[in-house]
């Protein structure tokens, strides 16, 4: 049985009419008397007789050229072919996402991600056969899972995403589907939470197996050589009493408790807890106690164990050195180091030290001939994509440029704007320029001065071989520069799996799924950093819950045609192909 | 064929108004019986060359007197001789000569008219010769033409007449030189006793381009055979490289036969200001 997908395309059929007239219009050949054939001779066929007559090859020709017609006409019309009674594969999207894993005691089984399993098990062990589709930050693909063969498809949902975008799974699974689809997403919360109208999709089934839970969290965490700070949340409904333990040790197997930090937690309030460093080693762990999320309770500090910046100050100007070393030690991240610097400040013009950034400042020549200082109020603009204004205002200040200004070079990137001066940007080579006349400027006595400064010193240490941060939330990559080839790095994960990492321009750029320490390798080098949960919308377990929405149409065997497009596309190019080939072999033999 | 026989007597008055004021070239040392032109040999003209000594057996009546009594030395005059060379116009009357919608037998006559008038102010002894199916060339009158109704071409055959030929003159072919057969032995033989060969290959456009593309049936002019065919751009193609072949096949072949070859289209030379200038070009007519 066929059946046509376009009937309409069945016009295309009337081409054959125009075709079969220029054939017939075309075999009536033109009369022309020529000197002789001498210089045709070989160009047609010799017959018997006076006449040789060589009849063009119309005819077959002609039936290829039908061919071709028809075969086109058939693809243009969608001529199906039945494939008898097939039933669409229905489509479960699994929800991957870290709060998955939470456990209610009051619930059989009571992990949500159990529960969620049983009930994939009940569809497929249903309808035989269902395509799985894990909703991550982008959808994956699983694969068809039948009964046997479901613990193995399903072997990756392990409810360790950081996130699931169960809109951008759906869509996906429609796409997946064909004529009648039927997709089940299971999932722990409810469809106006994942902004979906289940009433909107007759096709869609929304399987709710969370409970509205109680949890705490570790929603944030830092720490320096010295001392810790992280915040705590209770997701509760009423005040919750939480214990946090420190632990410390040489790496992430062998911590050992340093202290116990107990607390009471105001629902939805969030409490930061400092804590000095504990010195049992470089690798440090938060833990709360266990409640309905685990990912969520243990947080591993890696150590940023990097050293301070060494700068050198090459200040002529009093006012100016006093205000930037000033400024320098507030950051606690940078040191004084004449002979060896990564980092120069410099109101001269002293030639550039290898391996160092310069940031020059700008100020008055000091020549007789000089013109007072420009001053500007603002407004001030700052590109505020460049890290190096992060954070910082320079509300009410005064700042003040020496006249006339050094002519700006084209390629440079202006970083703040006096009115339209630029008074900080950075140069083609990559270092920092500053102008500003200091005596006529109050620029250092605003907040925005030491911001500035301590976005110079993050600056030049991000600059630094190896991973800018070593404390990475979960879904975010985690880049280690200055590599000093581009052979392949090693990503160590806290599982111990090993995987191949490229590198590119001497970058590499990981992204891990796992929680906890990692580390990368690369020839002698080891840079170790910590992939943290701290997800807000995974860990407030309040609005999860347990239903059942929408269903499935009946499961009809239905159509069961499939569109033969391809076939008649390679049908439509063989059958002119040998037409070309045909016409060729006959010009050839001519 | 009266519209024929207009044609025709359209076709050697414009031969003859071209050649106004042209003559017809002779070669090095032609030959020819007694007449009124100049040869390059030594004879009784009164146009003097040159003096040499007198030696015994000389005619006495050439002994310049004058030089002897100035020099003492008994010279000779010598004068050039007058010749009368022969011109032997042959046309190709074949059919193939006359294509329809092509002037190629009208630049035909006109070359020969031309060639007749300008032999005639040369001193040659004209004679003009047709084609014929047969072994020999029939004598002919580009003035009185019969037509070109001949199913072969046979340019290259002896006069009908041994005791005509031009044996020490000048041979001129009028064709399309469109038969078979090795065209340089023909010539080679139609070379024989003739001082210059000159072959004027008189074609029409539609001779050396492919017919427009389609299905086209070919009818030979001459054997009335014809052939269908479909040509399209590679059959086109074909043909050119044939008409090039061809072409460079009979000018090699003139050239190995020390003969004048001269290809003229007859669609641009139909006119009479350009119906002789490749002639002019290649020396055959100068102006008197």
């Amino acid at each position: 049985m066929m059946s046509l997908g376009l009937p309409i395309g069945l016009w295309a059929l009337a081409a054959l009419a125009p075709l079969v007239a220029i054939y017939v219009f075309q075999r009536n050949s033109r009369p022309r008397p020529v000197s002789s054939l001498l210089l045709w001779d070989g160009f047609v066929r010799r017959t018997s007789g006076r006449s040789r007559v060589q009849r063009p090859p119309f005819p077959i020709s002609l039936l290829l050229e039908i061919l071709a017609i028809v075969v086109m006409a058939m693809g243009l019309a969608d001529l199906r072919a039945r494939l008898g009674a097939v039933r669409e594969l229905p489509i479960v999207i699994l929800d991957n996402s870290l709060s998955m894993g939470a456990i209610d005691t009051g619930a059989s089984p009571p992990s949500a991600l159990d529960r969620a399993r049983e009930r994939v098990r009940e569809i497929v062990r249903r309808e035989g056969v269902v395509r799985l589709v894990l909703a991550e930050e982008t959808p994956r693909l699983l694969g068809d899972a039948t009964p046997e063969t479901l613990d193995r498809v399903c072997a990756p949902w392990r409810a360790d995403a950081p996130l699931a975008d169960i809109p951008a799974a759906l869509a996906a699974a429609l796409q997946l589907a064909s004529h009648a689809p039927r997709i089940a997403v299971l999932t722990d919360g409810m469809p106006a939470d994942a902004g979906v109208e289940v009433e909107a999709h007759p096709e869609l089934r929304w399987i709710g197996v969370g409970r509205a839970v109680a949890n705490i969290a570790i929603t944030d965490a830092a720490g320096t050589t010295e001392a810790l700070a992280f915040d705590l949340r209770a997701f509760a409904d009423a005040p919750v009493d939480a214990a946090a333990t420190l632990l410390s040790g040489p790496d992430a197997d062998a911590l050992r408790v340093a202290s116990t930090r107990g607390v009471t937690l105001a629902p939805d309030r969030i409490a930061t807890i400092r804590s000095p460093r504990p010195d049992d080693g470089p690798i440090v762990a938060i833990r709360l106690a266990d409640d309905a999320l685990g990912a969520d309770n243990t947080v591993v500090l890696a150590p940023d164990d990097r050293p301070p910046v060494r700068a050198r100050l090459d200040i002529a100007h009093d006012g100016l050195r006093a205000a930037v070393h000033g400024a320098l030690h507030a950051t606690g991240q940078a040191v004084i180091d004449a002979a060896n610097p990564e980092l120069v400040l410099t109101d001269s013009a002293q030639p550039e030290i290898t391996g160092a950034r310069t940031v020059r400042f700008e100020g008055s020549s000091g020549a007789p001939d000089a013109k007072p200082s420009r001053s500007f109020t603002g407004p001030f603009v700052l590109e505020r994509t460049h890290r190096l204004v992060e954070g910082v205002d320079l509300t009410g200040a005064i700042w003040a440029i020496p006249e006339p200004a050094t002519p700006l070079d084209p390629a440079s990137i202006p970083l703040v704007l006096a009115d339209t001066m630029p008074v900080v940007y950075e140069d083609p080579s990559g270092d920092l320029r500053i102008r500003i006349d200091i005596e006529a400027s109050t620029v250092t006595a605003t907040p925005g001065w030491p911001a500035l400064v301590w976005n110079i010193v993050r600056w030049r240490a991000d600059q630094r071989p190896g991973l800018a941060r070593t404390n990475i939330p979960l879904g975010e990559p985690a880049r280690c520069i200055g590599l000093e080839s581009d052979e392949p790095a090693i990503l160590v994960r806290p599982d111990g799996s090993r995987q191949p990492v490229p590198v590119a321009d001497g970058v590499a750029t990981v992204m891990s799924t796992q929680l906890g320490l990692h580390r990368i390798e690369h020839g002698e080098h080891r840079w170790v950093f910590s992939v943290q949960p701290l997800r807000l919308s995974e860990s407030d377990l309040r609005s999860r819950r347990t239903c059942d929405l929408g269903r499935w149409p009946r499961a009809t065997e239905t159509t069961g045609f499939r569109s033969l497009s391809w076939v008649w596309a390679i049908g439509a190019i063989g059958v002119l192909a040998l037409h070309s080939r045909m016409l060729r072999e006959w010009s050839d033999a001519a | 064929m009266d519209s024929d026989r207009a044609r025709w007597t359209d076709a050697v008055a414009m031969g003859h108004r071209a050649a106004a004021g042209l003559v017809l070239s002779r070669p090095e040392r032609v030959r020819g019986t007694l007449g009124e032109a100049l040869g390059t040999g030594i004879g009784q003209s009164i146009e003097f060359m040159d003096f040499r000594e007198y030696e015994p057996g000389d005619d006495t009546r050439r002994v310049d007197w004058s030089a002897f009594a100035r020099t003492d030395r008994l010279m000779i005059r010598r004068h050039r001789e007058d010749v009368s060379p022969r011109l032997e116009i042959v046309i190709d009357s074949s059919r193939s000569m006359d294509l329809p919608g092509t002037p190629k037998a009208d630049v035909a006559l006109a070359l020969a008219a031309a060639c007749e008038r300008g032999g005639a102010r040369a001193g040659y002894r004209t004679s003009t010769w047709r084609s014929t199916d047969g072994a020999s060339l029939a004598p002919a009158s580009v003035s009185q033409w019969a037509g070109f109704d001949g199913r072969t071409s046979q340019p290259f055959a002896a006069p009908a007449r041994a005791s005509a030929g031009a044996f020490g003159g000048v041979r001129i072919v009028i064709t399309d030189l469109l038969f078979a057969g090795d065209l340089a032995a023909r010539l080679r033989a139609a070379s024989i006793g003739v001082r210059w060969v000159i072959v004027m290959h008189v074609v029409a456009r539609d001779d050396l381009r492919p017919p427009e593309p389609g299905p086209m049936r070919l009818e030979d002019r001459e054997t009335g055979s014809a052939v269908e065919l479909h040509v399209d751009a590679e059959v086109a193609s074909a043909f050119e490289a044939r008409v090039d072949r061809y072409l460079a096949s009979c000018r090699d072949a003139c050239r190995a036969a020390r003969a004048t070859y001269i290809r003229l289209v007859a669609e641009d030379v139909r006119a009479p200001e350009s119906l002789l200038v490749p002639l002019v070009r290649a020396g055959v007519l100068r102006p008197r």
